[in-house]
């Protein structure tokens, strides 16, 4: 079969397209790729919610998931398949008996989504890219950007206790390095101070989605469901995944 | 075909894939087509509307109707031919929306409604409609924010003050600045 002739211009993939999202950045040339490319580059700043969830819904729709049409089939991949499903056969067998249902801890694995880190200080002119390069700030923002929460947690507390006390969006994105290492207590304060007080107020609907996170994976539903409700209300990134979690407590939003 | 002995589709290009479909009908290398354009499509489409739900109805639209476009014709650069497609369909959804943000504000006699030129594009061609999209992306980062969510995302004043941090006041002047370079913008 003829194979097509290579490209003289790049093409984006769908993970250039996440890696944008992760980094808040464009990191590529544009002038080095193809027309569509340089297109759909247009694109990236309206990006709000996480590409992956955008790419796994249409993908669910138009019935590509777990195709299996994009590589050959091996017996290899046959047997997997028969153990996995055995094993899941297995676990449901137990699970159902035991009377188990999804804890809290897996329904925050399932449900957690980054949030990007604004640098409010840079966009308030009260602070600049070029001095920022080496203050523990910076460094913080980095690791929290590159989802080293254990590391950006250290970072964020000594920027917090030595060089900003009243910075209040790092104490926010430091809960959010606290509820990743299961520190739920404190993650949960920091939440709620947030939630009633938001440095900016954008801040307020993803400080009400970590607080109902949090209290998910601290089993405490019932204080997670009218924050999900609240939630649930508009049509953003929040509010949707609100409404997926509803769905998995099996409720509707406004219900 | 055995299903052990499937090509490598992710190694086929563009015309491969499109006749292994056309010929034998395989659903399998439809998909991979798909796939590799999924991102491209869905963020181009982005550029257009602004609003990722749109964005999202849009993108669906084209791959809905992929399968009987590639029966119907002949298509010799398909990367070519699909950002047409996708471009006519964002603009056909772009032109819904303003409609129904137009009747919307219409209803509540909305001053904003007033001197927003993409109104006035709404029974022009697609062209005017796109040179109006291009113009928002070149629109100050706060005009654009506020436009873009006031148009574009059909979010009210306050949901836009709430969301991006802005005063009410200063909302409203983000739109009426964004609104006046935007003319200027059109009238180059």
């Amino acid at each position: 079969m003829k194979r097509e002739q290579p490209k003289s211009k790049k093409n984006l993939t769908k993970e250039d397209f996440k890696r944008f999202h992760r980094t808040g950045k464009v990191d590529v040339d544009p002038s080095r790729y193809d027309a569509f490319s340089q297109a759909a580059l247009g694109g990236v700043r309206y990006q709000k919610e996480d590409p992956e969830l955008v790419f796994s819904r249409m993908e669910k729709q138009l019935g590509l998931q777990d195709s299996g049409g994009a590589r050959s089939v091996s017996l290899r991949l046959i047997m997997t398949a028969a153990a996995t499903i055995a094993i899941l056969i297995s676990v449901g067998y137990l699970a159902f008996f035991q009377g188990a249902s999804v804890s809290g801890a897996e329904m925050y694995n399932t449900h957690f989504m980054p949030l990007s880190y604004v640098d409010d200080d840079i966009k308030r002119g009260t602070r600049t890219q070029s001095n920022a390069s080496s203050d523990i700030k910076t460094q913080a923002i980095q690791a929290y950007t590159e989802e080293d929460y254990a590391k950006a947690e250290g970072l964020f507390q000594l920027h917090l206790s030595q060089t900003d006390p009243q910075d209040r969006t790092a104490r926010f994105f430091y809960g959010i390095t606290l509820l990743d290492q299961g520190k739920l207590k404190p993650a949960i304060s920091i939440f709620e101070d947030t939630r009633n007080n938001p440095p900016v107020a954008a801040f307020k609907r993803p400080a009400t989605f970590y607080l109902a996170l949090a209290h998910i994976r601290q089993e405490q539903h019932e204080k997670a469901l009218p924050l999900l409700q609240f939630l649930a209300n508009r049509e953003d990134r929040y509010g949707r995944k609100a409404s997926e979690i509803l769905s998995d407590y099996g409720l509707k939003p406004g219900s | 075909m055995s299903r052990f002995l499937r090509p490598k589709y992710n190694k086929l290009g563009d015309e491969n894939l499109i006749e292994l479909f056309k010929q034998r009908r395989d659903e399998a290398a439809l998909n991979c087509l798909i796939k590799r354009y999924m991102s491209k499509v869905y963020y181009f489409s982005l550029s257009i509307l602004k609003n990722q739900m749109d964005a999202e109805d849009a993108a669906m639209e084209v791959w809905a109707n992929l399968k009987n476009h590639l029966v119907r014709y002949q298509i010799d650069n398909f990367s070519a031919w699909l950002m047409k497609v996708t471009k006519t369909e964002s603009l056909k959804v772009l032109k819904g929306r303003m409609k129904n943000r137009f009747e919307e504000l219409s209803e509540k006699n909305d001053p904003a409604l007033m001197e927003f030129p993409l109104f006035e594009a709404l029974d022009d061609r697609n062209p005017e409609l796109e040179k109006l999209s291009k113009a928002v992306d070149e629109l100050k980062e706060e005009q654009n924010r506020c436009i873009v969510a006031f148009y574009f995302q059909g979010m009210s004043y306050e949901e836009i003050a709430e969301e991006e941090g802005f005063e009410l006041s200063k909302v409203k002047s983000h739109l009426q600045n964004g609104k006046r370079n935007l003319r200027l913008q059109l009238t180059k």
